[in-house]
């Protein structure tokens, strides 16, 4: 017991300073600063949703920017067309990222491993073309034009330079909440059921595991708070284009997740932070910046396997006791890091 | 710590910030690099003798790498040509990366609006960049100079007080090109293609009705997916069996020199005349077409390098002085950008601080000495009143060279 | 009858897609299908082979030169690649992907800043120069030469697995690893020369489709992606199904566009999403999806 909370101890403080550095950040950063840290608080929703996904079920997506993008346009649709609120248009984000996940991952995990990343590649790049085709509703490519300034809770507007702060502090606690409800269902039994999918399918099956059922539960879950993360996106940004579904972002946020490190929600915190920021550095930086963000994938896939996650347990002696790294998740092979994937196989037993 | 230079500190430190301890433990230095927060946020230089700032946002990479660097080139050529001066301020140059997509080119945009803290920004390529960046420079309340991208929706319903263009609206070039094509193209069953785009859409439907009103008719129209398409002969061999007796089209980038060649190769060239909007053939794919572009006829340009007039000839000798290589209406157009600017500030006597004043210097700069020719911003829709003219591709000492065949007249931008 | 008529060109031409398709996909379903290896660099492989036809084919004339350099490039490229994703055996092909993605963006960064940003072209040979009558309409001639091509590499792709020692050395590896090593094979040589040959088929093929697709920088994304569309659907790992795959999806782009040009757009994906909800393992894949 007394071991537990000196073990815990670190963390908590660590928890602690980050809220304080959240809670300080429109006091201590300039504008543009804080934008990018707002930009990635919302690609740190997103890239969570995916690793609930990825690192937790095992299911790698091409296509997770679907929900993004369609969480994006229902936001900036209502926003164009019925109320600037953005609490409103969080949840109807929120909604349709949900729906249409339901109605594409019926069909998407049917299929396992290459095959499952090719058919969501499938439904985002035909949802890609929906957009760009379907002008009278989406604008087509050229974005949707006239998305009026967000409205936030208490009444004031955010216009992308007036009231920022407020709407940094509106985004960090929406992003936290996201943290801890997303933290909440990978530490339910239903999220130890998804880690036993992950690391042995079959016999989840044989103990009477509705893994379908279990399977399509995450993949909407994962598909709602990317939604969410879509419409936060288009708040920010008063626009929403095809390039929010496209293969580009799917791309990028299953990177960010590898290079945090999947399986850890925390991982995705850190990738998402580290590859918006390393672009964003590298392209006012060099011309070539695209081959030197290939040349840190290369890096991390060679000396960093387990992410930035495994990175930040080597430091802080961490490790222990906590779900193993998710990236073999679409192999669904290999005992990888065993002892504890083992447990938490058997815990889901004991849970049920 | 001063205005300037404060985003080059950051970078630096930020980047080896980076290279120790990765990206979250990084934001406190990046926080300290920079002199106030935003909460108390600071506003841009505003002085009338302090240096101007303009950051160029343009591609520095992918397949628009090119159109961006004549761009560059275009506007650096105004400032090297007018001692680095625009309204009487010295001018530094801040360079952005437009990117892939609409995130890419927001981001860089506020990069440059407030960290570079910029006083102008010209350049943007795309379409759904310059949209994506319209809101954050009309709320940031600085003027953004669009040199490229032709979205007709900025001159319209979502104009802008702090947006303007130097080159021309869609619509405003598939008007241009409908009389002329009537009296030299074909009259009656003539089809129309484009790229399935807005662009396309609006180019097609802007030449449809002109067309209509010069009494001529458009058969059908076929749209081809947007950046998909390799393969036209599925769609060539449809408008051969619908019997088209004339073809107006536009592409561009690779698609265009797809077009070009199989247009040609599938010899359609020879049987049903062709013209198109002029990106069929312009600068940035004729390299590529060689001689799959004899005889091509591009409308809607308002720019061609072989224009005959005494700015021109100058601009057209001081830029292939400079950067060995002829003019585009990408550089022309950036050129011009430099010079609106320019106009603008003298107009206001270099202030930027009064944006009433500034925003009216910019709707009524007066006349430009623009290589295209005769031009003035129609200050109804933030977009030139200019001529467009017609040329036609022809091979002179085995260099393929675009000459001008007509000019169709002065067009602006039609509002309602 | 009459639609046949006015739509030959339509047939042979999805044929003649088809064909290019295959070339695009034969070395990725090699790589991944013998050597388990998911490799998004493939669409390089073929962007420095479209290069290389630029570099030397340009005029016309130096084809051969060209065809040499593809051959030699891509079996560079392709062991430089082996090695790389060599330590990452079984470590899952998600780890393999982000590798050989981040090794597309450094080759595609090296391609453009050998030869720039701008868009190029390649004339066709001048003996392939040049237009044939196909049902009447005008055809252009190296598009059935293309068709030729294609046959002559799925022919000795067949040949030299089914039907040598090498091959029966190659489905051996693939077989069991391990009591190819106990007869003292070096496997590892074997599968690095797997990938040499998907590397230069890929290549070559970025030769000889660069007439028609054109040349710059944006290729290597588009080549890898419908190359993933026709492996998927042939069924991973499988060379006819490949094959198949790439005919098909040529004459659905072909009819469908001719048919509903409105869903061009749809085609290649909306085709592809059906196959793989009727059968998830595509139409000639195993069962259980791919080894691991």
């Amino acid at each position: 017991m007394g071991a537990r909370v000196r073990r815990r101890a670190p963390v908590a403080v660590l928890c602690l300073v980050l809220l304080v550095v959240l809670a300080a950040a429109p006091y201590t950063l300039a504008v543009y600063p804080l934008k990018v840290l707002t930009e990635v608080l919302i690609y740190v929703i997103f890239a969570m949703s995916l690793d609930l996904l990825f690192g937790y079920t095992g299911l790698a997506s091409l296509g997770h920017a679907l929900y993004f993008g369609v969480g994006g346009y229902t936001a900036g649709l209502l926003a164009v067309h019925y109320t600037p609120s953005a609490l409103v248009g969080l949840g109807a984000g929120l909604g349709a990222g949900a729906v249409s996940a339901v109605a594409t991952g019926w069909l998407a995990i049917r299929s396992r491993s290459v095959y499952f990343i090719m058919l969501t590649l499938a439904f985002s790049e035909l949802a890609f073309s929906v957009a760009t085709s379907w002008r009278s509703l989406t604008g087509g490519d050229q974005g949707l034009i006239g998305i009026q300034p967000a409205s936030l809770p208490g009444g004031t507007r955010f216009n992308g330079v007036l009231n920022l702060p407020t709407f940094y502090y509106y985004v960090a606690i929406v992003a936290v909440a996201c943290y801890l409800l997303m933290r909440l269902v990978v530490r339910s039994p239903f999220g130890l059921s998804l880690l036993g999918i992950r690391e042995n399918e079959a016999r989840m099956r044989s103990l009477g595991y509705p893994v379908f059922r279990y399977k399509l539960a995450a993949y909407v879950v994962a598909g709602a708070f990317a939604g969410l993360a879509g419409s936060l996106y288009v708040q920010y940004s008063d626009f929403v284009s095809p390039d929010y579904i496209g293969f580009e972002l799917s791309a990028l946020v299953l990177v960010m997740v590898m290079v945090g490190g999947a399986g850890t929600l925390y991982g995705a915190v850190l990738g998402s932070a580290f590859v918006v920021v390393l672009r964003d550095e590298l392209s006012a930086a060099f011309q070539q910046w695209e081959a030197v963000l290939g040349a840190v994938f290369i890096a991390f896939v060679y000396f960093l396997p387990s992410g930035l996650a495994g990175l930040v347990r080597l430091a802080g002696g961490l490790g222990r006791g906590r779900a193993g790294r998710g990236g073999g998740g679409s192999t669904g092979s290999g005992p990888g890091p065993a002892a504890s994937d083992v447990d938490l196989t058997a815990t889901a037993e004991a849970n049920r | 710590m001063g205005t300037h230079g404060d985003g080059g500190v950051a970078r630096r430190q930020f980047l080896r910030g980076l290279g120790a301890t990765g990206a979250v433990l990084a934001l406190p230095s990046l926080a300290a690099a920079c002199g106030n927060s935003a909460a108390k946020s600071g506003g841009r230089s505003t002085g009338a003798t302090s240096t101007l700032k303009v950051g160029v946002l343009t591609p520095l990479g992918g397949v628009f790498e090119t159109v961006g660097k004549e761009m560059r080139n275009g506007f650096k050529l105004y400032l090297d040509t007018h001692g680095n001066k625009l309204g009487g301020r010295k001018v530094e140059v801040v360079t952005a990366d437009e990117g892939k997509a609409p995130a890419d080119a927001t981001q860089a945009g506020q990069r440059l609006i407030f960290s570079d803290k910029v006083d102008f920004v010209v350049g943007v390529v795309t379409s759904a960049d310059a949209v994506a960046l319209r809101d954050l420079f009309d709320q940031a309340k600085v003027p953004l100079i669009i040199s490229n991208a032709n979205v007709t929706a900025l001159s319209t319903t979502a104009k802008s007080p702090w947006v303007y263009r130097t080159s021309a609206s869609f619509q405003q070039q598939g008007a241009s090109a409908a009389k002329w094509f009537y009296d030299n193209v074909a009259k009656s069953d003539v089809w129309v293609m484009a790229d399935d785009f807005v662009g396309g859409h609006d180019i097609a439907g802007a030449f449809t009705k002109a067309f209509a009103d010069a009494g001529g008719k458009v058969a059908d129209s076929v749209f081809t997916p947007f950046q998909k398409t390799t393969d036209f002969q599925p769609y060539l061999t449809r408008v051969r069996n619908g019997g088209a007796k004339g073809v107006f089209a536009f592409f561009g980038g690779s698609e265009a020199i797809a077009f070009v060649k199989q247009y040609r190769s599938f010899g359609l060239f020879d049987t049903i005349p062709i013209a198109g909007q002029g990106s069929l053939a312009d600068s940035a794919v004729l390299p590529a077409e060689q001689d799959d572009a004899i005889g091509w006829r591009g409308t809607g340009n308002y720019y061609v390098p072989t224009l005959d007039n005494p700015t021109n000839a100058r601009f057209r000798e001081q830029y292939t002085g400079a950067f060995d290589e002829e003019p585009s209406y990408y550089a022309c157009s950036s050129y011009d950008a430099g010079q609106l600017i320019d106009l603008a500030l003298k107009k206001t006597g270099g202030k930027t601080s009064d944006a009433d004043a500034l925003v009216d210097a910019l709707e009524h700069p007066g006349e430009f000495d623009s290589p295209r020719g005769q031009m003035t911003m129609d200050a109804a829709t933030h977009n030139p009143a200019e001529h467009f003219y017609v040329y036609q591709d022809a091979k002179e000492n085995g260099k393929i060279v675009s000459k001008v065949i007509a000019d169709t007249g002065v067009f602006t931008q039609p509002t309602g | 009858m009459g639609w046949l008529d006015a739509n030959a060109v339509t047939l042979v031409n999805g044929v003649a897609e088809g064909m290019l398709l295959y070339m695009m996909a034969a070395g990725l379903t090699l790589i991944f299908g013998l050597m388990d290896v998911l490799n998004l660099a493939h669409g390089a492989f073929f962007l420095f082979g479209s290069y290389l036809a630029f570099q030397f084919g340009r005029h016309g004339n130096n084809w051969l030169v060209a065809f040499g350099a593809a051959v030699l490039v891509g079996a560079v490229l392709g062991a430089i690649l082996a090695v790389a994703t060599r330590p990452l055996a079984g470590r899952g092909h998600l780890d393999q992907a982000l590798l050989t993605f981040g090794a597309a963006f450094v080759l595609t960064g090296l391609a453009s800043a050998v030869w720039g940003y701008g868009f190029q072209s390649v004339s066709v040979p001048s003996a392939l120069a040049g237009s044939v009558s196909v049902a009447g309409h005008q055809y252009p001639t190296y598009r059935l030469a293309v068709i030729v091509a294609g046959l002559l590499v799925a022919v000795a792709l067949f040949v030299v697995i089914e039907r040598t020692s090498a091959g029966a050395i190659v489905r051996a590896a693939v077989a069991d690893r391990d009591i190819l090593a106990a007869m003292g094979v070096n496997v590892h040589l074997v599968m690095g020369l797997i990938f040499v040959v998907g590397a230069v088929v890929a290549s070559v093929g970025g030769m000889i489709g660069s007439p028609i697709l054109g040349v710059n920088t944006g290729v290597g994304d588009q080549v890898l992606l419908l190359a993933l569309v026709v492996v998927t659907i042939g069924g991973l790992g499988s060379l006819k199904g490949a094959l198949i795959g790439a005919l098909l999806i040529g004459e659905v782009q072909a009819i469908g566009t001719a048919l509903f040009p409105s869903f061009a757009a749809f085609l290649l994906f909306g085709a592809m999403a059906a196959i793989l909800v009727v059968r998830p393992q595509g139409l000639f894949g195993l069962v259980h999806g791919t080894r691991t």
